[in-house]
């Protein structure tokens, strides 16, 4: 029995996975097979992906892409200003180790610790008025990545998903390369109620890119025993189809083997970062101790936009997050990831994927500008810095201002249900028209908030 | 949280914020400016104009409204933040959801002025107004705020209607459950009611059921919906023997009563208590004692508890009377029910925590009891349901009231009070008695280790050298002897208590055996609280040496210390040791005088030493020497036995006391009504609601009168009440759904406006009011219905009836239905032949606070999905769910699950082909399947029958010589063809 996958695709009470076809509009815009959940963009699409640089743990906007000189000046004083409540920091001002320097033809500020991004400082649209809820990791977390600090509720990769589908017919439209298994894990990149297609399939985890394969792509025999019991298996399916007189639920389930079949067939392909030539593996760092497990993720990242991927996250894992230690740990953090980044950028330029990919660069919240302990920063949702490239915004760019210590969003604020409205508004999604009816309820990303920030797009 | 309905009801009686502080601005331009007023704006001198005048507003206070607020706060804007009108007087002076905004003539009393001030909420969100500006409104305040606009303001929209609770009882589900019989006295072939019920409704839709599936399939069907695992060879045989309705009623009692129905219905409701083993989130914390409250529901569903007492217990157990121990502790376990939900324990917030924690009670009480949504009353009115945000609060008020988190695990992050449960006075007797041996035997350890390092130490001192103690020293001013460390030399120590600093000294004369270089060594007990800079003088041949000791740490731990060699001419020396300056206890023992060259030996029988005193003869060495050996060797031997008897007291430790993770009552002073939370903002109160339950339930105002706990054990009644009129129906509504594969009520979880309508209302109100009077026991409704015709009826597709009707709402076929995850898991291992059908229970025990550390370290080995138990007793770890279970649809602990998703994801496949433990289970059952025969014939007939219970039919056999061919006589060959049946479709279905 052979059904189209339009037809399948009609057939109601299944999904089709978190490996998923559903989806649709490919790369080159076309569309094939079913309707993702928003089928006529509700505003033009400047970007067709995403590309989530998580800088789990809050790297410190004063140390990179905001520049204080009054910081600077009154290093060791107080701070005029009450510290928010619920932090551990002393109110001492501490100003950063890092030089700052306006780069590239824009004047673009960006500091020493990031000398390759600071090269592509020309692509970068820098917005400096960030905030958003949650003093502890947990809560920030859960607001980056799924809009609620408390609540369970879908990722922003799982809404893109079930917003667009996958560009590719045998890929999934949601990866999370190397995500932390720490501050909700799962919940992170996962579909809460959203159909459970929509969850991220995951490569790698805590920051270690892994084998960088879908898990269970391959099983415990060989490649051409498997081709047999995938044969033997569709055999069964068609048999107990026959049985049943028809049966959608069956009818699925046989197309979920099919899927299943192509694509182990079709992902080793993806995932092969040897097809790479050595020249743009040594750009991204691969091969050298510090660079190698986040530039394998950027490379792969790279590959999975181009074939149709929609929404791709990059962990550095749990690493940003110093309490002490500022000048080593951001230091080692950034000599981790600074370069893979650049190179993706001049990569995706090079394939001409720069322009409708949206890289997102930054962490869950930024850092305090006073000390804690001796020589580190504190958590501090209050104000940071969050990096945007590529699809549609504007480049060489800064939006919105710190106070003068660059402690909290004073200037154009930003919110990080305002970025998530923005970049679904990039996609070609309007953030309060993609909802889902669960427990009564139309749930949004973006919850009630949100605004989509017009100035940053180009 | 606020939540998001596109078809919101502006103007509905919104009780919202002036100001909400979570509202990001919107800076969108308006497209009018002052200018749209322009006929009303006096164009004279505005310095000119007094704050009481026209002028005044018009020029220094309604443009700066129009800029600055109208965007959020005027009947043109998109959502009416705070429900505040500012674009009218009127608006102005009714306010919003705090009150009125401008009270004229008072300025601290203005809400509008404090929230320009960034006193309260800061208005506008996007900069504070300059000095001047919020001084001129001060002034027009001052002078009465006076306000030449007329209009209408939109507040009164909202603010008449609230919700008409009259009607809103009119709908179905809120009506009285009432009992309608039948229009037609029964079912054709005679008998049963839920038939009739049926076949009225089908007559009605023109269709007529299917007819009775294969007595294979029924069976099949029967045993995996009653117990979760396959009909084991023994019933299958029977029941093929003799298909007959009494074998069906024979059979069906007997899986009731097995072991395998209790497992298999907790599970069922432990999707609905969102069941884990862990908190999930932020904080992985370990859930050690959430296995009691699985282990009370599988005793509680194999005993057939009547459900109303298990409400009861679930939402008040700890509130409860208890005719014994065994009652009360099932009373506390049960109420784990309201503990379970994920949180977000490192929240900082606290407050905001009490309440995100009421609200996931709140929310999980409503679905799980009464399909209602209530969460979304939270924070306004219900959108559909005759919710008003007030009965949230009545309820929320008694969960607030009610302590679910307590303390904290580390700093900022909540935890739980462990509650204990009550025990035999044996058995807290015996653990009581049990640590005590413990404590003494560990003290005993203690003070025998203690005992071998001194006597070793005395062994080192005495076989080398010679060792003045302080017990020989000459004490100037007054020294503290001790034995409180237990390192020294002798019979104990001395110390200066760390004060008389400069006053006391102490001195050792030593007579050394012949002059030459020694290496001065001091005993004593290091330690943080000893001083760093202790004097010391020796008299060497170079005159008195001053070396300062640092008694902190000792160089030769544990307890000497090497000053360095000196030479000495003169064998009549002495060490003293002083406190001047000193910064800590100062501690004096021994001194010990090595000679250099004997110290680089380790064969000391040649040394010419001998202790001060004696007269240094070999004989006498020898003996200490041997007598000290021997002391070395007793005390040794002590500390072994004592050692050997900690382990044998560790290994026959009784169980240690019981503890449940339950919730209790707050203490008297923190009970109390709940504000109702503007816009569900911990900050933004509104008025006290009394606690109580729904309104729209019943009649009356459904308060509770005077409580003195909490209200937990009135709403537990209030619930179980026989005339509530959702419980009941939602219970049976979840039973049939599993039966049947499909509610009466489709949205089993939600029985509200939102919610689907019931295909068959008379037979869920018959069925729910049999239920009641039954007692409110699952098993006689379970064996009601799997009795009924309707239940036994063919799956099988029929293009007519689909065309009358598609989705089989009238039940025409037997719905086809997805096994569980778990009854997947439970079949392989038992077609492997290896399923431990123990009950295991807490098999969490071992992991320490954080079942995972947030420092990105892993814990990949908690699910143990290989075990060979019933899924039902795997460990729910939150955020390391087995990726095979998760694949195949197990309910996700973070969410309240009332029907579980069937999904045909291609990774659901995968994982059927290629995980290993299914490979592993494949293999086990395909060697059974190959031994079981020697022929084709023997071997498929196995294969069909351990996998499927079913024979194969001619079809069948095609495929398997297919695939076979020449390998019928291969183990792997037939461990293959197993391990796709296990992949295939049939394996997994119901049909």
């Amino acid at each position: 029995m052979q059904i189209s996958r339009r037809e399948f695709a009609a057939a109601g009470g299944m999904t089709l996975g978190s490996l998923s076809v559903t989806g649709f509009a490919s790369p080159s815009g076309g569309t094939s097979g079913s309707s993702p959940a928003v089928t006529e963009p509700h505003v033009v699409p400047r970007a067709k992906r995403v590309i989530f640089l998580f800088m789990h743990g809050g790297p410190s906007q004063v140390d990179t892409f905001d520049p204080k000189p009054e910081l600077d000046r009154r290093d060791g004083e107080p701070l005029p200003f009450d510290l928010p409540p619920n932090i551990d920091a002393k109110p001492t001002l501490m100003k950063s180790p890092w030089r700052f320097e306006r780069r590239g033809d824009s004047g673009l500020w960006v500091s020493d610790l990031l000398p390759e991004m600071a090269g592509e400082a020309d692509s970068l649209c820098v917005i400096r008025s960030m905030h958003t809820r949650g003093q502890s990791h947990g809560q920030a977390v859960g607001m980056v990545n799924t809009g609620s600090d408390n609540l369970v509720r879908p990722s922003i990769g799982a809404w893109i998903s079930y917003a667009l589908g996958s560009g590719h017919p045998d890929l999934p439209a949601h990866v999370a390369i190397s995500p932390a298994t720490a501050h909700g894990g799962p919940r992170n990149y996962g579909a809460a109620f959203l159909p459970a297609m929509h969850q991220a399939t995951v490569i790698g985890r805590n920051g270690k890119f892994g084998d960088g394969k879908i898990p269970y792509l391959d099983g415990p025999h060989e490649p051409t025993d498997a081709d047999r019991r995938f044969e033997l298996v569709r055999q069964l399916n068609r048999r107990h189809l026959e049985r049943s007189g028809g049966d959608r639920g069956i009818e699925g389930a046989i197309q979920a083997v099919d899927l299943a079949a192509r694509m182990r067939h079709a992902a080793p392909e993806v995932f092969d970062l040897g097809r790479e030539s050595e020249a743009t593996r040594r750009d991204y760092g691969i091969g050298e101790k510090r660079t190698d497990s986040y530039g394998r993720g950027c490379l792969l990242a790279r590959r999975l936009a181009e074939a149709g991927v929609r929404f791709i996250s990059v962990s550095s894992g749990q690493v940003w997050d110093q309490h002490g230690n500022l000048r080593s740990g951001h230091q080692k953090n950034a000599d981790a990831t600074d370069r893979p980044i650049a190179a993706l950028i001049r990569d995706l330029k090079r394939r001409g994927l720069w322009d409708d990919t949206l890289l997102v660069w930054g962490g869950e919240f930024g850092r305090t500008p006073v000390v804690q302990g001796s020589n580190g920063r504190d958590h501090n949702p209050q104000g940071f810095t969050m990096v945007l490239s590529g699809g549609g915004v504007k480049a060489g760019f800064a939006y919105g201002e710190t106070d003068e210590f660059g402690y909290h969003a004073r200037v154009d604020r930003v919110h990080m249900h305002d970025l998530h409205a923005t970049m679904l508004h990039l996609l070609g999604v309007d953030h309060k028209r993609l909802t889902y009816r669960y427990a009564g309820r139309d749930f949004r990303l973006t919850d009630v908030y949100g605004r989509v920030v017009d100035e940053v797009i180009a | 949280m606020p939540c998001f309905s596109p078809f919101g009801r502006r103007g509905k009686s919104h009780r919202l914020a002036l100001a909400n502080l979570r509202q990001p601005w919107l800076v969108v331009l308006l497209s009018f400016g002052p200018q749209s007023f322009g006929p009303q704006v006096v164009t004279g001198d505005a310095v000119a104009a007094t704050p009481d005048s026209v002028d005044f507003f018009e020029t220094k206070i309604r443009p700066v409204l129009v800029k600055h607020c109208y965007e959020c706060h005027s009947g043109d804007s998109e959502g009416i933040s705070g429900s505040l009108w500012l674009d009218s007087a009127e608006g102005m002076r009714t306010g919003g959801d705090s009150g009125p905004a401008v009270e004229p003539g008072d300025i601290d009393g203005s809400l509008l002025i404090a929230a320009i001030r960034y006193e309260s909420t800061e208005m506008p969100p996007d900069g504070r107004l300059p000095d001047s500006v919020i001084r001129d409104f001060e002034q027009w305040v001052a002078a009465g705020a006076v306000d030449p606009r007329g209009g209408t303001s939109a507040t009164p929209r909202g603010e008449a209607d609230g919700i008409d609770m009259e009607s809103g009882r009119e709908f179905w589900a809120f009506r009285p459950i009432r009992e309608s019989p039948p229009e037609i006295a029964s079912s054709p072939s005679g008998g049963h009611a839920i038939d009739a019920y049926l076949e009225s409704a089908r007559r009605r839709a023109g269709v007529s059921a299917i007819g009775p599936a294969d007595p294979a399939t029924r069976l099949r069907r029967l045993s995996f919906d009653l117990t979760g695992l396959p009909p084991n060879d023994a019933v299958q045989s029977r029941w093929l023997a003799d298909p007959s309705p009494a074998t069906w009623r024979r059979i069906v009692d007997e899986m009731l009563a097995s072991p395998g129905f209790a497992e298999h219905w907790a599970r069922h409701w432990m999707d609905v208590a969102r069941y884990a083993d862990s908190n999930g989130s932020d904080f992985n914390a370990t859930f050690h004692d959430a296995w009691r409250y699985r282990d009370y529901l599988i005793r509680s569903f194999a005993s057939d508890r009547p459900w109303d007492a298990m409400i009861r217990q679930q939402i008040a157990g700890d509130l409860l009377p208890a005719e014994d121990d065994h009652e009360r502790r099932d009373n506390l376990v049960a109420t784990t029910f309201l503990m379970l939900g994920t949180k977000m324990l490192s929240e900082r917030n606290k407050d905001q925590l009490r309440m995100d924690v009421v609200d996931e009670q709140v929310d999980t009480v409503g679905r799980a009891f009464m399909g209602l949504t209530l969460g979304c009353a939270r924070c306004h009115d219900h959108k559909f349901d005759p919710i008003p945000t007030e009965d949230y609060y009545a309820l929320a008020g008694i969960f607030r009231s009610t302590r679910t988190l307590h303390g904290e695990s580390q700093k900022y992050v909540s935890t739980w009070d462990r509650t204990p449960l009550p025990v035999e006075p044996e058995r807290a007797a015996a653990v009581e008695r049990h640590e005590a041996e413990l404590n003494s035997t560990r003290e005993a350890i203690k003070s025998a280790e203690g005992a071998v390092e001194r006597a070793k130490s005395e062994r080192d001192a005495k076989l080398a050298g010679v060792v003045a103690d302080d017990d020989a020293a000459e004490q100037e001013g007054e020294w503290t002897s001790s034995t409180y460390s237990k390192s020294f030399i002798g019979d104990g120590y001395l110390h200066d208590n760390n004060g008389s600093k400069g006053k006391i000294s102490l001195r050792y004369s030593v007579t050394l055996p012949e002059p030459g270089e020694y290496e001065v060594r001091l005993s004593h007990s290091p330690g943080a609280n000893r001083a760093s800079n202790v004097p010391v003088t020796i008299a060497t041949a170079d005159g008195e040496t001053r070396v300062t000791w640092d008694q902190r740490e000792a160089t030769e731990p544990p307890m000497w210390t090497s000053l360095g060699s000196f030479r000495f001419d003169d064998p009549d020396t002495f060490v003293v040791i002083r406190n001047d300056d000193t910064d800590g206890y100062v501690i004096a023992d021994a001194v010990q005088f090595v000679p250099a060259e004997s110290k680089e030996s380790n064969d000391s029988s040649k040394e010419t030493v001998s202790d001060v005193g004696e007269d240094g003869s070999d004989e006498t060495a020898e003996s200490r020497r041997a007598e000290v050996a021997r002391s070395i060797e007793r005390a040794e031997e002590k500390l072994k036995g004592l050692r050997s008897e900690l382990k044998r007291l560790e290994a026959d430790a009784p169980p240690p006391l019981p503890q449940a993770m339950a919730v209790a009552d707050r203490p008297t002073p923190e009970i109390g009504d709940s504000p109702v939370h503007i816009r569900g903002e911990i900050r933004n109160l509104g008025d006290n609601v009394p606690r109580g339950f729904l309104r729209v339930c019943g009649e009356g105002d459904a308060t509770i009168g005077d409580s003195e706990g909490s209200g937990r054990i009135e709403l537990a009644e209030w619930l179980t009440d026989p005339d509530h009129p959702l419980v009941a129906r939602v219970l049976v509504n979840r039973v049939w759904m599993h039966l049947l594969g499909e509610g009466i009520v489709r949205t089993v979880d939600n029985f509200g406006y939102q919610g689907e309508r019931p295909s068959h209302p008379e037979l869920l109100d018959a069925m729910a009011i049999r239920f009641v009077r039954g007692g409110w026991r699952l098993k006689p409704l379970v064996r009601e219905i799997v009795l009924s015709e309707a239940y036994q009826l063919s799956s099988r597709f029929d293009p007519a009836a689909a065309e009358a009707d598609p989705e089989n709402r009238s039940f025409w076929r037997m719905n086809r239905k997805r096994l569980p995850a778990e009854s997947i898991r439970d079949a392989m291992v038992s077609a492997a032949g290896g399923l431990d059908r123990r009950p295991q229970f807490d098999r969490m025990r071992g992991f320490g606070t954080l079942v995972s550390g947030n420092s990105g370290g892993d814990r990949a080995d908690v699910n143990d999905v290989g075990a060979p138990c019933r899924s039902v007793y795997l460990p729910v770890v939150r955020g390391y769910l087995p990726p095979m279970m998760v694949a195949l649809d197990m309910a996700d602990p973070d969410l309240l699950v009332g029907r579980r998703p069937t999904t045909n994801v291609p990774g659901q496949a995968l994982v059927l082909v290629n995980s290993p433990d299914i490979n592993r289970w494949a293999e086990a059952a395909g060697s059974r399947v190959f031994d079981a025969s020697d022929s084709f014939e023997g071997r498929l007939r196995k294969a069909y029958r351990l996998v499927l219970q079913r024979s194969p039919d001619a079809m069948d056999r095609r495929i398997a010589k297919g695939f076979l061919g020449d390998r019928v006589d291969s183990p792997d060959a037939w461990r293959e063809f197993v391990a796709a049946m296990f992949a295939g479709t049939e394996f997994r279905w119901l049909d």
